[in-house]
């Protein structure tokens, strides 16, 4: 799979309307804007939709993407603001019969059994207890903990101050701890990870 | 687990992130109970990243086609006005989302392509000759008809007043784009412009300062030609960045329509009886 680096090159020919060039981008950043609306949505009929909405968005906007940061930061930037405007939007038009937490809450369609079943504890044990998060602290956990942007981008992201930035991500950090009880989870070092090393300092 | 105190959990967390002093590194490397603090806030953030469920690839597949429908629709599309049922339908079609998306879609579809557009026409409310006749217009390009400039036939249909735009007098058959005309100014939500073109339309001034800028339908780019015995007029103002067409159309009987197209593309963006 090429790297993120072939990503200027890929942009700069998606911005001059190269259809490949704007597949592989979608392609390469998918799984993550999937999983960014995941944890905003806290399901996955909504993240589908939402997920959905940020490719469009991405799309859309590629011809204002000026190559500052880099384009995952941007995509994921993109992607988020997407996700919180389709979430609003839902949230507006309450499923009828349902009760309100599980009113957005389908099947998780998107969920692959396979892999699914070993984790299954874990995920819906993390699905309650974001979904249990007002939206001010599970964003700024979600962009930090998924989407590995620092603070300063989170901040310019939310619209926040990068110190409101930290204090809240430290708070939904510790509403989560308190949630799933940690001193049930599995430690860091023996649980399979998409990415224990954050790999830079925010 | 106990409670905690809260500026620790800030201080652990940001150790987390490797976003301390080292001054603050220092305090919680000497501190057991922070040095556990973080583990277990670690923990949490290990727990969210490894239990995501996988995509499926049929549904990846889904997303990345309507999203490369969209942008091959955007890139593809013509100069020319496409009609804006036309244009919605062409994207509902590609796409299954909610009705608030599909909205959103033709308002952002005709925004991007006023972008898109825009450099081409920069420069379409200038007033001197030169600008005039070198202002390729997405229309003409489209129509293969000559530039405004080039037309030597024409009349003086548009009056004294409508000299700021000299372009539209010497060819007033041909559709250019946006003339000069009233500006009500920008605009960041469409109910906002709405209001002002209704305040400004219901207090006269948006008819009678623009009637002279407008004095035939060659000067509207955007929707049907007005029916015999109606009137139009026109104004132009910005919404969330991009320029948009304010139509009036009052019908031989006195009734009133507003429309809102995005300049460029002339899609419809708004249209209600005033």
């Amino acid at each position: 799979m090429a790297s993120e680096a072939d990503d200027p090159a890929l942009v700069s020919a998606a911005q001059d309307g190269d259809g490949a060039a704007m597949d592989a981008l979608l392609r390469r950043h998918h799984d993550r804007i999937h999983a960014v609306c995941r944890r905003l949505a806290g399901n996955d009929a909504d993240a589908l939709d939402a997920t959905q909405e940020a490719l469009i968005a991405i799309v859309r906007g590629i011809g204002r993407f000026d190559g500052r940061a880099a384009f995952s930061t941007w995509a994921y930037r993109v992607a988020t603001n997407a996700c919180l405007d389709e979430l609003r939007r839902r949230k507006r038009r309450p499923v009828p019969g349902l009760p309100e937490d599980l009113g957005t809450r389908g099947p998780d369609v998107g969920a692959t059994p396979a892999v699914g079943i070993e984790l299954l504890p874990d995920r819906l044990a993390v699905d309650d207890a974001l979904a249990q998060l007002t939206e001010e602290f599970r964003a700024p956990v979600v962009l930090r903990d998924l989407c590995d942007m620092d603070y300063a981008e989170i901040a310019e992201t939310l619209g926040i101050p990068a110190g409101t930035v930290r204090s809240r991500i430290a708070r939904g950090r510790a509403q989560l701890a308190r949630l799933l009880d940690p001193g049930n989870l599995t430690p860091a070092a023996e649980r399979p990870t998409e990415r224990n090393d954050l790999g830079r300092t925010p | 687990m106990t409670d905690h105190d809260p500026l620790l959990d800030e201080l652990a967390s940001a150790h987390l992130d490797g976003a301390t002093s080292p001054e603050e590194a220092a305090r919680v490397a000497a501190d057991p109970a922070l040095r556990a603090r973080v583990e277990e806030l670690r923990a949490v953030r290990t727990a969210m990243q490894s239990a995501l469920p996988s995509v499926d690839p049929a549904r990846r597949e889904a997303a990345v086609a309507a999203a490369l429908a969209t942008f091959t629709d955007e890139n593809d599309r013509p100069g020319t006005p496409v009609p804006p049922v036309t244009s919605l339908a062409a994207v509902a079609a590609r796409r299954r989302s909610s009705p608030t998306a599909l909205r959103l879609v033709g308002v952002a579809a005709a925004l991007l392509l006023v972008a898109l557009l825009l450099p081409r026409l920069a420069g379409s409310g200038d007033r001197d000759d030169e600008t005039a006749s070198e202002r390729p217009s997405a229309v003409e390009d489209a129509a293969g008809q000559p530039a405004a400039g080039d037309a030597d036939a024409g009349g003086a249909e548009a009056g004294d007043a409508a000299q700021e735009s000299a372009a539209f007098d010497e060819s007033p058959t041909t559709t250019t784009g946006l003339a000069a005309q009233v500006d009500l100014g920008s605009f960041d939500e469409l109910a906002a412009l709405v209001d002002r073109a209704e305040q400004r339309a219901a207090g006269g001034d948006f008819d009678a300062a623009d009637q002279a800028t407008v004095a035939s339908r060659a000067d509207v780019a955007c929707g049907a030609p007005a029916p015999p015995g109606s009137s139009t007029s026109t104004a132009a103002a910005t919404l969330d960045g991009e320029p948009v067409q304010v139509i009036v159309t009052t019908d031989a009987a006195g009734s009133r329509t507003l429309q809102i197209y995005a300049a460029e593309s002339c899609t419809l963006l708004l249209e209600r009886p005033l």
